[in-house]
Parts: C-alpha cells; structure tokens; sequence
C-alpha cells in the first residue's frame, strides 16, 4: 500500500483539504519562560493556523498553568476574541483549592469553554492527590472532558490515569502527550476505557507511533494535538499523513474524533 | 525540486525500534514512497559495533544504490584505529565519502584529539556531523571555537525550541548549521530564514529516530519562498558536499 493516497496527495499539493480541517485539542498560547517561540501572541496562533489548516484549536494558555487568577479570565478574554476559531479549557491549579467552585460552575455557564485542563506535572501535585478529587467527580458526573498532561512519573503517569480511570470513567479524559513514554499503557488505557483518547503531541513524531497506536487501539481514539506554539502543526500533520495508515484514519484522527467529541 | 536528507540510518539496531531500515534498499523503498530522493546515511555499526566496522559496511549498502551516500565515523587519529589522516582522506577519496561523523562516546572532540584531522577537514571542506545530545551545547560551542572554519552540522538534541542556544552560534560561526528533523518550533524554521537567511539549514529526517513525514512536510508548508525551500530541502547540503576536496 501506497504512503502517497489520495488524501496525501492533497495535502501535498495544497497543503490542506477542505473536507478534512485540522482540529488541535492541545494548545498553549501565549509567551513562555524558558522557551523562545516566534509567534505565541493572538496574531501569531492564528497565523499560524492558517499555514496549516488548522479549523479550530482548545486553548490553555500557559499563563493559567501557573496562576489560574490571571490565566483563566486571560483564557476567556481570548475566547471571546476568537469564538470561531477557538474553544477553551479552564485551567485548574489544585494548590488553589478556593478556585473549585468557580471552576465547576464556569466550564458549565462559560461560552466556548469545553472541559478542564490539568497538569500534575508543572504543578507537582499527583491525579490521585486529594485537592483533584472534587475535580474529577463533578467531570465525571457532568461527563465533561479533561485534558491532563500525562507523562512516566509520579504525577500523571500511565499507572495514575489508570488510577482516575477506575474511579471516574463518566469523564472524559484526554491523555495528553499519550501517557509519553509509557505508550503500551497508554494504548491499554485507551482500549480498556472507552472515555480515554490518546493525544499526540510530541508522541507522534516518535518512530512509528500514530501506525502503532492505529494498530493498537484504533484511529478513532486518537486526538491530534500539537501544544501550539511549541510545534509546528504542520509537522504533526506530516507525521499523521506518512503513518502507515488509511485516509479514514487520517481523517478521524486530524478532524472526525474532535469534531465528534466537541459536537461540531 | 530535490530532496535530500542530511541525516538518515541504515543497518540493525541492538534493540530494534519500529521503523528500522535493515539495509538501504529497505530505505529506498520508503523514501521513494514519501517523495525523498537522496540521502545521506550512516550506518548503525558505525556506532554500535565499531567506526571500521560501520566505514565498511556502508560503503557496501550505498553501492547499488547511486542515490545514497554514504558518510564515515571518525575516531581519534592517536589509537591509529583509522590509521593516519593521509590514509583515512584517500580512503575517503577513493570511496566517494565526503562528509564524516562523530559518534563521541569514549573519546573527546577537542583539538587535542582530533587536531590534525580537523586541520585536513578545513582545508578541504569536509563537514563534521555531530549529535548535539552527544557533547551538549557547551561541547558544540567549544567545537566551533577551537576548530575556527569547520563545517559543523548539527542534530538537535530535543524537540523542545533549541533556539536560544544555537542561534547564537549561527550568528558567529558561518559553518554552523543545523539539520531540521528536530527542528518542530512553531515558526522556527521561517523566523530562522528571515533572520538569518536559508543556508545554515538542511533538511533532515533523523530516521529511524523521528517519523520522516513531520520534518518534510513542515519544509514544504513552512511558508518560505521557492527559492529558500529548494536550498533547504537539498541545495544547502548539495553545496556543503561539491565544495568538498579531498
């Protein structure tokens, strides 16, 4: 079988296919400290979803990993800017615990905001630690998405995604970086769990990963993301389109899962 | 518009990854899928088994393959492994090789090692291909210092913006360049173009380390004009091997 399909070649030729926009799950606009990106601002994402046909990106601004008091309204000022183009996560920090009940009511009455965003690493806190507990249980009683960093260690390895799996399998729980590099147990996970996705960034340019987790799991469990502005979509895209994979799977992973997910 | 990878490897790994090309008609299958014409290789006993081993062998994959060149591994002239530098050059001269790579586990890049070879690498152009994870920024920096005029290529060590550590050194040193398979910064690689110009690039897959497709795509989509994306993509490194006199 052919690398170059149909839907390749179109995507050689154009760069993009109309029927087959990008939708990125995974986003962090905004500057960085320890990092130099070319573009981070407003302007700059759009362009750059423009380059790459992406349709429609889910933002969490890095400002609101760190401090939710500023990252989050920064998150929904940015929403509110760009509706068509952007939905967003609202950012929860379990060492500002204070910030639960606004966190639970805003994902539900906030335009554009579609779930919440954790990152257990860059706040040293483990998903199963208790300030993430009440968290978790309004997600999985309201079935609302989460995407959580995921990645080998203490804080949100594979073993603790297992761990939030058994517990709140109502939710829906988008393992960024795929559990990155304990893929087996992620591609467990996403077997085992129907509400568990795979997400892509950083893993998909990994030796052959988007063939193995198609293989693995199904295309229909895996989530393009790409941390915008830290990578190039485009990069990820080539790397979906070059996987030993079908057109339908491409087309799931780069635009149907999140269209389905996000109810487009 | 050609296609040529800096930066591709052939052969069996110890512990095999997922998308390992045994040999190089194995690579030119995949490569002729995905539209890559020419490549420059290594071959894994290069590093793995031994550099002679690894010279050997390569030359032997690239043979019935016009497409492929090959490279070689360097080691320190002083254990007289590779024989003395004359020998080494008319090996190369005689093998059509005209790039080489250093693999520097359990030796040094310094000039103390390596000085007499690097001297014979300036005057006659030969590029230097080096993993920066290898040595690390400070390993590179001291490289292109010490060895003023040689032509470094370098393999970025993450995927995780490396800006803040090489543009610098490709502000100061014109040899530097820098193979793109990493290079998956948002923007990077048109911001770098306008800043700097096109030449310090080469296009790169790192296979089987990386998915070939992200870096070729991201080229081609990058937004660079016509005539910055045909150096990148192989005239740069096309250029960096016909300037080569052995």
């Amino acid at each position: 079988m052919s690398r170059v399909t149909p839907l390749v070649q179109e995507f050689l030729r154009e760069g993009r296919v109309a029927d087959c926009p990008v939708i990125d799950m995974h986003t962090h606009p905004d500057r960085f400290h320890s990092i130099y990106f070319p573009n981070p601002d407003m302007e700059g994402i759009l362009a750059s979803m423009e380059r790459s046909g992406e349709r429609l990106i889910a933002i969490a601004p890095h400002a609101a990993l760190y401090d939710p008091y500023y990252g989050n309204p920064l998150m929904v000022k940015m929403l509110q800017a760009q509706p068509e183009r952007f939905r967003g996560y609202w950012c929860y920090n379990p060492h500002y615990p204070e910030l639960l009940e606004e966190a639970k009511a805003r994902v539900l009455d906030t335009p554009g905001v579609i779930g919440y965003k954790l990152h257990p690493s860059t706040h040293q806190y483990p998903l199963s630690g208790d300030n993430y507990q009440p968290l978790l249980q309004w997600a999985n009683v309201h079935r609302l998405m989460v995407l959580s960093h995921t990645w080998a260690g203490a804080e949100c390895s594979a073993d603790a995604c297992r761990w939030v799996a058994e517990r709140y399998p109502e939710l829906i729980f988008i393992m960024g970086h795929s559990c990155y590099p304990e893929f087996d147990k992620a591609f467990a996970l996403a077997r085992d769990f129907p509400n568990f996705y795979l997400e892509l960034t950083a893993c998909e340019r990994m030796p052959a990963f988007v063939d193995r987790a198609v293989r693995e799991v199904g295309a229909h469990k895996l989530l393009f993301g790409t941390d915008l502005p830290w990578f190039d979509p485009n990069f990820s895209i080539g790397c979906v389109l070059f996987a030993d994979i079908t057109d339908d799977d491409r087309r799931a992973i780069l635009y149907g899962n999140a269209k389905k997910l996000l109810r487009l | 518009m050609e296609w040529f990878d800096c930066h591709a490897e052939i052969g069996r790994r110890t512990v095999p990854g997922p998308l390992q090309a045994p040999d190089a008609a194995a690579l030119a299958a995949l490569y002729s899928e995905i539209g890559i014409q020419r490549a420059l290789l290594t071959h894994t006993s290069m590093y793995e088994i031994h550099a002679l081993t690894g010279n050997t062998r390569i030359l032997q994959e690239v043979a019935h393959h016009p497409q492929f060149s090959p490279t070689w591994a360097i080691l320190p002239p002083a254990t007289e492994e590779l024989r003395d530098a004359d020998h080494f050059l008319a090996g190369m001269r005689k093998s059509g090789v005209s790039a080489l790579w250093a693999f520097p586990t359990g030796y040094s890049l310094n000039t103390n090692t390596f000085g007499s070879l690097y001297e014979e690498m300036v005057a006659r152009h030969i590029p230097l291909f080096v993993k920066v994870g290898a040595v690390g920024w400070a390993g590179i920096t001291s490289l292109l210092a010490e060895v003023k005029g040689l032509n470094v290529v370098a393999i970025l060590p993450t995927v995780w913006g490396e800006d803040r550590y090489f543009r610098p050194l490709v502000e100061h040193y014109p040899g530097f360049h820098i193979c793109t398979s990493m290079y998956m910064l948002e923007g990077g690689v048109k911001a770098f173009v306008d800043r700097y110009g096109p030449f310090q690039l080469l296009f790169g897959s790192s296979f089987p380390d990386c998915q070939p497709g992200g870096s070729y795509f991201s080229l081609l989509c990058a937004g660079l004009k016509e005539q910055d994306l045909v150096a990148i993509a192989g005239g740069n490194l096309r250029h960096l091997l016909e300037e080569v006199r052995l």
